[in-house]
């Protein structure tokens, strides 16, 4: 096995250019594919930690008081789905908006009234998190005395979850076709390397090499082509992550998200598919080859 | 041509034909050879001296007839077992086959390696069998730079 290793070796340096080529092929597409994959990922992860935190804001009618308030918070409590009630008091409201924008308090300083609606915080238990529960529970609630209204996310919740969908059918698709592309190239380069053996390919088929003997080479300098160019590719996509990382971090953790790469488990898996296209593209040429 | 009928023959060719599309190489050739014999085959330029060789080892099919190499019938030879035939045989092809883009070290290597040899006992082996045709001082040079009876010498092959 060494052996064969190292006539791949060999070969691959031989043939650098070809080689190069890919390589930077698959390392490309591996690119492309896994930023897909990242943006994707991450986007998933937002839109669950916003999902599950479905609440919906009741704003009371400016001036209604304590007793009123009160009134109000108990009819909320008599509703079933609602998992708590908190009270956002119009001052909390501005303080919790001062401290969110903090560069533009001066703007908020210079407000000569509250302009903020008292407000209660509602959130429901996980099986009223579908749409025509919240649109039922928003309507009932906006039909309690002294409240102005009801605002809920669930509308962007749903156009969300339709575009990732879509988002993820493409995704798919586009990988797809990367993939076979990829192949494609990555078997034209080892067919060009074969023709550039083919003389001693014939003599060693006449003084009795097996086809393993002819072939194994082949399909390891696929496998490293496949490997060496996903963890290219991977590296890149790394570096470009850390850096943008870094450059929105403080939005980031003022927004309260935080932003992952993948595990160890799914960079090997892109490794893996890096060499299975690196090996399809040996299996195919060779196959060709080997007919004539 | 000279023919022995013997029981341990080990090469044996029953009226073997060779045709090349119209062309016919070969017309009905019987021969039994033994083993040690030592045997030449001689005949005007085109007469299918190599072709008889090539229908041993298989680098062309037989076109009718049967061929028996050390009991192996070559028309009924899987093709996996094609390289053990080959490996039986030692050949100094008429045109070398010497590859112009590896030293002489790498070619003689090369047909041991792709015989399947420990590349230990490789590495002896080729710096011996150099020796004897006198190439052991040329272990890097590549064919193009050789005369023709240095390349003759290199294409010598010991199975
Ligand atoms: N691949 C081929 N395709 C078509 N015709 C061929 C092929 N190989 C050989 N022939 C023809 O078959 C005949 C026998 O060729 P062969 O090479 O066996 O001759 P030879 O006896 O070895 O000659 P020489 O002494 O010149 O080497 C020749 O007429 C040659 O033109
Ligand atoms: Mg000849």
């Amino acid at each position: 096995m060494t052996f064969y290793t190292q006539r791949a070796i060999k070969d691959i340096l031989e043939n650098r250019f070809l080689n190069a080529v890919t390589i930077v092929t698959i390392a490309l597409s591996v690119l492309i594919i896994s930023a897909f994959g990242l943006f994707f990922l991450n986007a998933q992860d937002m839109f669950n930690a916003w999902k599950k935190g479905v609440r919906i804001m009741v704003y009371l009618v400016p001036g209604t008081s304590d007793a009123q308030r009160l009134d109000t918070r108990y009819r909320l409590q008599t509703i079933s789905g609602i998992q708590s009630i908190r009270f956002i008091s119009k001052d909390d409201a501005l303080e919790l908006m001062k401290e969110r924008m903090r560069r533009q308090t001066s703007l908020l300083d210079n407000l000569r009234e509250n302009p903020l609606p008292d407000a209660f915080e509602v959130t429901l238990v996980t099986e009223s998190n579908s749409p025509e529960k919240i649109e039922f529970l928003s309507q009932r609630i906006e039909g309690l005395p002294s409240v102005s209204e009801v605002e809920y996310g669930q509308q962007w919740i749903e156009r969300f979850a339709n575009f990732f969908n879509l988002f993820k059918l493409a995704g798919y698709g586009m990988g797809a076709m990367f993939f076979m592309a990829t192949v494609f190239i990555a078997a034209n380069t080892i067919r060009l390397v074969l023709y550039s053996r083919r003389e001693e390919i014939h003599i060693m088929r006449l003084v009795g090499a097996t086809d393993n003997f002819i072939k194994v080479p082949f399909y390891l300098e696929g496998l490293i082509q496949g490997f060496s160019g996903s963890l290219i590719g991977l590296g890149i996509l790394y570096t470009a992550f850390s850096a943008i990382g870094t450059q929105f971090e403080q939005t980031l953790s003022a927004e309260m998200v935080s932003i992952r790469f993948f595990s160890m488990g799914v960079c090997a898996a892109i490794t893996g598919g890096g060499m299975t296209t690196g090996l399809l593209g040996s299996f195919f040429s060779l196959k060709q080859f080997v007919k004539e | 041509m000279t023919s022995i009928a013997e029981e341990g023959a080990v090469i044996r060719m029953f009226h073997v034909h060779k045709r090349y599309g119209a062309k016919q190489a070969l017309v009905d050739a019987t021969l039994d050879i033994a083993k040690n014999e030592f045997l030449f085959i001689s005949g005007p330029s085109g007469a299918g001296k190599s072709t008889l060789l090539k229908l041993l080892y298989l680098a062309e099919p037989v076109s009718e007839g049967q061929i028996l190499v050390d009991g192996m019938n070559l028309s009924r030879i899987s093709r996996r077992r094609i390289p053990l035939l080959r490996r039986k045989f030692g050949i100094i092809f008429q045109d070398y086959k010497l590859i112009p883009t590896r030293t002489v070290y790498e070619n003689v290597a090369l047909v041991l390696e792709a015989r399947g040899k420990k590349r230990s006992l490789v590495e002896k082996k080729v710096k011996s069998v150099l020796r004897v045709v006198g190439m052991e001082d040329r272990l890097t040079a590549h064919p193009p730079s050789l005369s023709g009876g240095e390349q003759q010498r290199v294409a010598v092959h010991v199975p």
